[in-house]
Parts: structure tokens; C-alpha cells; sequence
């Protein structure tokens, strides 16, 4: 019998074996022991004890949340050392990590509650459709680097996991009011409740309403307000004392202004405008969890999702399905989790003046399955971790994550890990199956400078019409990461250093090509030209040059139908290197510190003629000081000061600083008044313009207030 | 599509039936972690019900052998108001405990609850009812953590005054009367 065959063996009738485990806390504080899982073994996929996680972890509490007075889950994210998040506009956010940040390929998987919400038609994150009540959250936990062993796919550069409260522990009825100077407002109120001793309930509903900004880029008006309308519900059932049923919906509303530089169809130059998107979503999740045993529990998990967009640029209407099973068991000393996944994505993408679809092919299918053994070779002290997700999509075939995993504890306090692991980032549907018109090339952009004032006047301002194309020769990414950590925890500080290297093969690039190429007959116009070409250095755009110097009617027509393709492709390599450093200290019992410094350095190695799709060689940095204060019992104050560069983005560096102030005001209320981006100017994030067609804005200090009330 | 379909209504068959309740004796971690909030309780209550003055140690009492081992090993060298926790299993009720823990495996908990020797002692349960029945307060499992309902009505008579913050996070139980 196989390895693998004996280790299922195992994992199937393990729950009924009598086994060790282990009883020590680590803290018997009230609000630790409110957060522990009765069992060891994590259902959920949910760090048990960040320190011990053999992968570089940041975990932002319910209470760091709610002191930093952040009212959007982006703002939340850049509180976390290593994560890019940079503002487009007062709508649209690009996210990253250890790596660029990119509005539409973030590499990043996020989970509400362990519910995808990876968009599969741009392998994206929309951000701005992300609204869920702040004051519900109990707490993020974001794994830099990849998580696709465990998670999926299209987590090689990280996992955020956003966990919700259980509903047990939101039995109440909350509203809360903000407003500010980039928030007209946001109202929430939300209602929760018991079901007798059968479980407990809430539901919440949210309306937001974002003005414009006061200066865009380009010479136009900002126009990047919007409207959303919400309705989130959860339902959390006790059947038994081992079997609990969750049941999680919502459904959003929203209308999305903005400005977009876009292409004019007929001359393939491009022009500004205002644009209004509408998108409506809603989802359903049901998940079952079931204690088998003292040491073994297990979870089926099945998601539904349906997306209608409509904009500038594109309209879409995507659904999935999801159905997720796991297992986990304690084996002795060691633990086994074993999973398998199915989903089925049904895209549909109406044609518009700028992105087509080039195939009929509608279904998104993947399925695949997880096996990972976590070892203690010495208890408490040397702990070794391997698996593989392996995962089948339509689009590319079977793919393959292996991990492993070592974490060393020498001492109670101290912690060293290592571990080596292959992520895979698969396509999109639209990298695979659209084409997207771009601005078109100028002629005076391809012909040397030198002959520039060889063309005919006619020509000087002509475009050339160029399309993006997706292609099913688009293979997926795959990288390879090698990562080494450290983590001290003493009472009063602690330090946490990761470093990578990640080398990522098929890594996506353009290469460019006309069509239809040029005409044989062109080369008549060079023999005849011979005297002219001597000399001169002639290439396929110099033929061109040629024609048009000699036969002006052939020129034209040749020129009409001439398209420029920039193809995808992926024959790139990408090497990715860097770290996070954090260091927190507690000043007695009323301050707390915490200075983060990461860096990340990304260089391309593109084959001739490819260039880079998502930004160029460059070194992301990024600073981070944080400081919370206790004023009073009632009273905090939390800064938050930050400095970036901006290169990636087409952006100066910038530093800034958000100050927060929380009053307790009484058990029933509580005030937040806050201000963001304080010692500088109105600046852009984020104006890699090649890579979206969204105008962005710039991000302008502001003021917000905050109003949380219990009835 | 059809087969796809097939295979997952199976799977799903499968499992409802491998979901059956099998599994409710309280595990070893979770005695240790309501042993951490017993402990808890007493530490953020006031009132005549414990006097550390009169008192040399904070003692915890139950008729579970099992609970009592796991609660000596979690709160070893634990004080509550500068007084030495300790953990006691008794046959019989007895005065002199400050918390009584009764277990789900008690036989006849109301009696116990209602013995006079434990009239002012802070009574803790994790059974179906145990607060109906005359309890403070009762474990309960959600979402695989532990929660807890509390009468503070209950607390009350027991001179027990309970920090807001604790009473917030647990399931006030009304009394009928009420």
C-alpha cells in the first residue's frame, strides 16, 4: 500500500481512535478564552496561533480596527506592514502583496468567512463591492506570501482572511452614522438577536453615499461619486453540540461614477469622459461544521455568487458555484487535513465598442483536492508541515501547489520557520478569451523621427488600431517561493522578520504583431526604392514608411485594415525578493508602538520583443508606524504614520498621518473623529494609466466623524 | 451537468449521514478553557460572597473528578483578589466553596443548586436549563467556542455583582417573574 493510500486510510477512520490531546492556553485572559476554539484543529482554515504559523502572518484585532477609524475595508488593509493598497479614486483601490498593486491581478485570495470573492473574469478583488459593518468584524488575518496549498489558487502573494463575528456575539441592535469630507454619508443599523437555545441571528442594512473628489487628473472634472445600497444576514445554528450550521447572505446595489480615458472607434485616439457603472451582486453560503470527535471535525461548505456589471467599458453577468469539503484530525502527535473543492463559474460578457470576446466558451470549471500532515518531531518545539493542493481548471489542465513547512520553537518566546512552496496564479477569462481596444499607436510613434517628415501631411496625426488579445496559449503562472522567518513574543515587545525569494516562470508579458502583415508586394516599393533604403535601415515599419512616401491610395487602404496586436503571452520570468520587519512595544499599560518596514523588489526577464503587461522592475517600500494611547479609560488616540515610495505607480513618494480619536462616551455610544493623509498636499496613489483605463483622483487630506450606537 | 449533479447529491447523502451527533463528551481542551473562565467570573465580580479577608484561597468546588484535574493543571498559581486559587472535587455539597462547577454528567443538578450550603457561592453550569433551574450561570457551545448564559437576577440574590463587560458578552437569562 502506498504512502498516500495509507495516510487516507488514516485520515478516514482516525476520528473513532482514543487520542492525546493537548489542554494549556496560552492566555487565560477573558477575551483570549472568548476567541478559543474548543478544538484544536482549525475547520475554518483560521490560524490558531498566528506565532506558531510557519508563514508571515499579521492579524488585525476588532479593536485596532475600530480605534484606527478606518470606515472601508481597504483603509483597513493599509494598517498592515507589506500590504500595498493605493487609492485610483474615491471608489477603486488596487491591493497587493509583495508585489505591485494592480486594480485588476492582485494574486491575492480574500475570503469572507472562507467565501471567495475572487472575481474569475479579471482574477481580481472588487473592492469597492467589499461593505460589511466594521463594528461585525472580529478580526483579518493576512499570510503574506503564498497560501495556495491550503487556500486555492490565485493566492501567490497572499490570503486575506476577514472573519465576521459570530452572530452569539452581536445580540443586539447597533446603528452607526459617519460623514466626512470624502463620505457624505454611511448609515448602518443592524439587528441581532437569539433563536431560543437553536442558535442566534443578525441582519444589517448599509447606505453610502461618496462625493466627488476636488481635483482629478488630466484636465477634467472629478466625477467619482457613488451610491450603494446593502443587506447583509447571517444565521448561526446550534443543531447539537457538535453540529453547527451557518448560513451567511447579502446583496448590494450600487451605482459607480467616474471618469475613464477611453478610445474613440474611428480615429483610435482617446478622449476623456464620464461614465456611470452599475453592478449588482448578491450571494448565499451555507457551511456545516461537524465535531466528530475530541480530535477530529469536519465541514462541507457550499457558496453561491451572481455578479451583473454594467459600465464604460464592459458588461458582465457572472455566477458561481462552490462546494468545499474538509476534514481535519489529530493522529497522535501529528495532524491530517484533507479537502476537496468544486466550482463552477458561468461568465457571460456582452460585446461592447472596447472589449469583445473571442469565443463562445462560457463555463469556468475547477476541482481538485488538498492533503496536508502537520508533524511534531519534538512536542511543542519542532514542527514540520507538507502538502499539496492539486487542482483542475478548463483552462489550463491540472496544477500543482506543494508545500513545506518547518517551525522551530528553541524557547517559549522565540520561533524560526522556513519554508519552500509552489503557487499557481491561473488566467482570467478575460486573458484567455477577450480583445480589448486600446489607444491606437501613432504613426509618428513607429517611424523613426528622422523620417517623421517623410510621411504625407495627411498621415501625421493618423492611429493605427491596436487591440489587447487574450489567448488560450495564456498558461498559468507558476511560482516558487522560499521563505525564512522569525518571531520573538516577550511581555512587553515582540519582533517579527520574514524574508522571501520568489522566482515565478510563465509570468505574464505582450508581445506586438500586426495584422494582417504586410502585404508581399510592399517589398516591390523597396527594390523599386532602393536608393531611398540604402542606407536608411529599413524595418516592417520602415516598409511601411515606404509605401506610404510612394503610393498614398495602397497606403490608406493598407492602414484601414491594419491592426495592431499586443498579444498575451506568457514566456516571461519574474524574481521577486524582500521582506517585512515589525516591531511592537508596550509602554506600560496605556501606549502601544508598532513600527513595520517592507520592502519588495521585482525584476522581469522578458524574452525579445515582450514587455511587461502589469508594471515595470522596480522596489516597492513601504513604512509604517502606528501608535495607540489610552487617554482615559474612555478615551483613545490612535496615529498612524506611513511613508511610501511611488515609482511602481508613476507616483512621487509620499509620507503621511492619520490621527484617530475614540470616546466611549457612555456603555451605549461611542464617538470616533478621525483625519487621514495630514502633512501633505492632495497627491495621486496610483496612475499606472496603461493599466486601467480609470482617470484617477487625487487622494486630498480629510476629515471624518463617527457615530456608533447601541439600543 | 447531469452527472456533475449525481455525484454531488451523493457526496452530499454521504455526509448527512456521517453527520450524526456521536461525539458530546466535553474534551479535555474545553474543561481547561471553562475552567479559564470560572476563574474569570470570580476575578471581575465583586460582593460579600467572597471575602478576602475571611478567606486564605478562592476555592473552586466540583463533583466531576475529571473537571477538577483538568481546572488544577489550567489555573495552577492563579490568584483572584490576592488569594490563591484552588480547585476541589466534593461528594456532598458542602459550604466554603466560592464557585461551584456542576458538570453535564451530575445527576440531579437542581438539587445540588438549591442545597443551602451553596447560597452564596457562584454557581456554574453546561446543561440544557441549568439557569431555569436555578443556576447563575451556563456554558454553551457555539460556533465551536464557548459561551455562557447568566442571570443576573440570580447573581444578584447571591450577593454576586458581576463586571458589565463580562454580563455583556454572555445570554441574559430573564426569570419568568420578570
Amino acid at each position: 500500500m502506498t504512502l498516500l493510500k495509507r495516510l487516507l486510510c488514516v485520515a478516514l477512520f482516525a476520528p473513532f481512535s482514543q487520542l492525546a490531546s493537548s489542554t494549556e492556553l496560552d492566555t487565560l485572559e477573558f477575551d483570549s478564552l472568548m476567541d478559543s476554539d474548543v478544538q484544536l484543529t482549525s475547520v475554518m482554515k483560521r490560524l490558531q496561533a498566528a506565532k506558531e504559523t510557519g508563514a508571515s502572518v499579521y492579524v488585525l484585532s476588532s479593536e485596532e480596527i475600530e480605534r484606527s477609524g478606518a470606515s472601508s475595508i481597504p483603509e483597513v488593509l493599509n494598517l498592515v506592514p507589506g500590504i500595498e493598497a493605493r487609492q485610483i479614486d474615491n471608489n477603486y483601490w488596487a491591493i497587493s502583496s509583495r508585489g505591485p498593486a494592480s486594480l485588476y491581478v492582485s494574486k491575492l485570495l480574500v475570503l469572507v468567512d472562507g467565501q471567495s470573492i475572487y472575481n474569475p473574469v479579471h482574477a481580481g478583488v472588487n473592492w469597492e463591492s467589499l461593505n460589511i459593518p466594521l463594528f461585525d468584524l472580529e478580526r483579518i488575518e493576512v499570510i503574506r506570501g503564498p497560501g495556495g496549498q491550503l487556500w486555492g489558487s490565485n493566492a501567490t502573494n497572499g490570503v486575506i482572511n476577514i472573519i465576521t463575528k459570530h452572530t452569539e456575539d452581536t445580540r443586539n441592535t447597533a446603528g452607526q452614522v459617519e460623514t466626512g469630507t470624502v463620505l457624505n454619508y454611511k448609515a448602518t443599523i443592524r439587528h441581532g438577536g437569539a433563536l431560543g437555545s437553536l442558535g442566534s441571528y443578525r441582519v444589517s442594512a448599509t447606505s453610502k453615499d461618496v462625493p466627488e473628489s476636488k481635483e482629478s487628473r488630466y484636465d477634467i472634472e472629478p466625477n467619482d461619486s457613488s451610491r450603494s445600497n446593502t443587506l447583509n444576514g447571517r444565521l448561526d445554528l446550534n443543531l447539537s453540540d457538535d453540529l453547527f450550521w451557518l448560513v451567511q447572505g447579502n446583496y448590494q446595489s450600487q451605482e459607480i461614477n467616474g471618469n475613464a480615458r477611453v478610445t474613440d472607434t474611428d480615429s483610435y485616439s482617446t478622449f476623456d469622459t464620464a461614465y456611470r457603472s452599475e453592478l449588482k451582486n448578491y450571494s448565499l453560503m451555507s457551511r456545516i461544521e461537524h465535531s466528530l470527535s475530541e480530535n477530529s471535525s469536519q465541514m462541507l461548505q457550499v457558496t453561491y455568487a451572481y455578479t451583473d456589471a454594467q459600465d464604460i467599458y464592459y458588461e458582465e453577468e457572472n455566477s458561481s458555484l462552490d462546494v468545499d469539503y474538509q476534514m481535519n484530525t489529530r493522529v497522535g502527535s501529528a495532524q491530517l487535513d484533507w479537502g476537496a473543492n468544486y466550482r463552477l463559474s458561468k461568465l457571460k460578457m456582452a460585446d461592447t465598442d472596447y472589449v469583445s470576446m473571442l469565443e463562445d466558451e462560457t463555463d469556468l470549471k475547477q476541482y481538485g483536492g488538498f492533503l496536508q500532515a502537520q508533524m511534531e518531531l519534538i512536542p511543542q518545539a519542532l514542527k514540520v508541515v507538507v502538502g499539496n493542493k492539486s487542482e483542475y481548471n478548463n483552462l489550463t489542465g491540472w496544477e500543482h501547489q506543494p508545500m513545506a513547512r518547518v517551525v522551530w520553537s528553541p524557547t517559549r518566546e522565540s520561533t524560526l520557520w522556513a519554508s519552500a512552496s509552489q503557487g499557481v496564479r491561473i488566467p482570467s477569462w478575460i486573458e484567455y478569451y477577450s480583445q480589448l481596444l486600446v489607444k491606437g499607436v501613432a504613426l509618428t510613434d513607429i517611424v523613426d523621427s528622422e523620417y517623421q517628415a517623410l510621411l504625407p501631411d495627411e498621415l501625421s496625426d493618423y492611429r493605427i488600431k491596436r487591440v489587447v488579445l487574450g489567448s488560450d496559449n495564456v498558461k498559468a503562472e507558476t511560482s516558487f517561493s522560499k521563505e525564512l522567518g522569525y518571531r520573538y513574543h516577550d511581555i512587553n515587545w515582540s519582533l517579527d522578520l520574514s524574508l522571501f525569494h520568489t522566482q515565478s516562470d510563465r509570468a505574464l508579458g505582450l508581445t506586438t504583431d500586426l495584422s494582417p502583415e504586410l502585404p508581399a508586394s510592399l517589398y516591390e516599393y523597396q527594390v523599386a526604392n532602393d536608393a531611398l533604403a540604402t542606407g536608411l535601415g529599413f524595418s516592417d515599419f520602415d516598409e511601411l514608411l515606404a509605401l506610404c512616401m510612394v503610393d498614398y491610395i495602397q497606403c490608406t487602404s493598407y492602414l484601414s485594415q491594419v491592426t495592431i496586436h499586443s498579444n498575451l503571452t506568457t514566456e516571461s520570468e519574474l524574481t521577486t525578493y524582500g521582506g517585512e520587519v515589525v516591531v511592537k512595544r508596550q509602554f506600560g499599560e496605556a501606549i502601544t508602538a508598532e513600527l513595520g518596514y517592507s520592502q519588495t523588489t521585482y525584476r522581469y526577464d522578458h524574452p525579445d520583443d515582450v514587455v511587461s503587461v502589469v508594471s515595470s522592475d522596480s522596489t516597492l517600500k513601504k513604512w509604517l508606524l502606528k501608535t495607540s494611547v489610552e487617554l482615559s479609560d474612555n478615551q483613545t488616540l490612535t496615529l498612524v504614520g506611513h511613508y511610501q515610495n511611488g515609482e511602481a505607480y508613476s507616483v512621487d513618494s509620499h509620507y503621511g498621518l492619520d490621527l484617530s480619536w475614540n470616546w466611549q462616551a457612555s456603555q451605549m455610544a461611542r464617538l470616533n473623529l478621525t483625519v487621514n493623509n495630514l502633512l501633505h498636499g492632495d497627491k495621486l496613489e496610483y496612475a499606472n494609466s496603461s493599466e486601467t483605463y480609470i482617470i484617477p483622483t487625487y487622494v486630498e487630506p480629510s476629515f471624518s466623524a463617527k457615530l456608533h450606537v447601541l439600543f | 451537468m447531469v452527472v456533475w449533479l449525481k455525484r454531488t447529491v451523493s457526496l452530499l447523502a454521504l455526509l448527512l449521514v456521517v453527520m450524526q451527533p456521536g461525539y458530546s463528551v466535553a474534551s479535555e481542551r474545553e474543561y481547561a478553557i471553562k475552567a479559564g473562565f470560572i476563574y474569570n467570573f470570580a476575578r471581575y465580580s465583586e460582593g460579600e460572597w467572597f471575602q478576602p479577608a475571611h478567606s486564605s484561597e478562592y476555592l473552586i468546588c466540583s463533583t466531576d473528578g475529571r473537571f477538577v484535574e483538568i481546572a488544577k493543571r489550567t489555573l495552577k498559581d492563579q490568584m483572584v483578589k490576592d488569594r490563591l486559587v484552588v480547585v476541589k472535587q466534593i461528594e456532598l455539597p458542602e459550604s466554603g466553596c466560592n464557585s461551584l462547577f456542576v458538570s453535564a454528567t451530575q445527576e440531579e443538578p437542581a438539587a445540588l443548586v438549591h442545597s443551602p450550603e451553596f447560597r452564596s457561592t457562584m454557581i456554574i453550569g453546561e446543561s440544557k436549563g441549568f439557569v431555569q433551574a436555578g443556576g447563575h450561570l451556563n456554558f454553551f457551545i457555539a460556533g465551536g467556542k464557548i459561551r455562557f448564559e447568566v442571570s443576573p437576577s440570580k447573581l444578584k440574590r447571591a450577593h454576586i455583582k458581576m463586571s458589565s463587560k463580562v454580563l455583556r458578552m454572555g445570554r441574559t437569562v430573564v426569570e419568568a417573574s420578570q
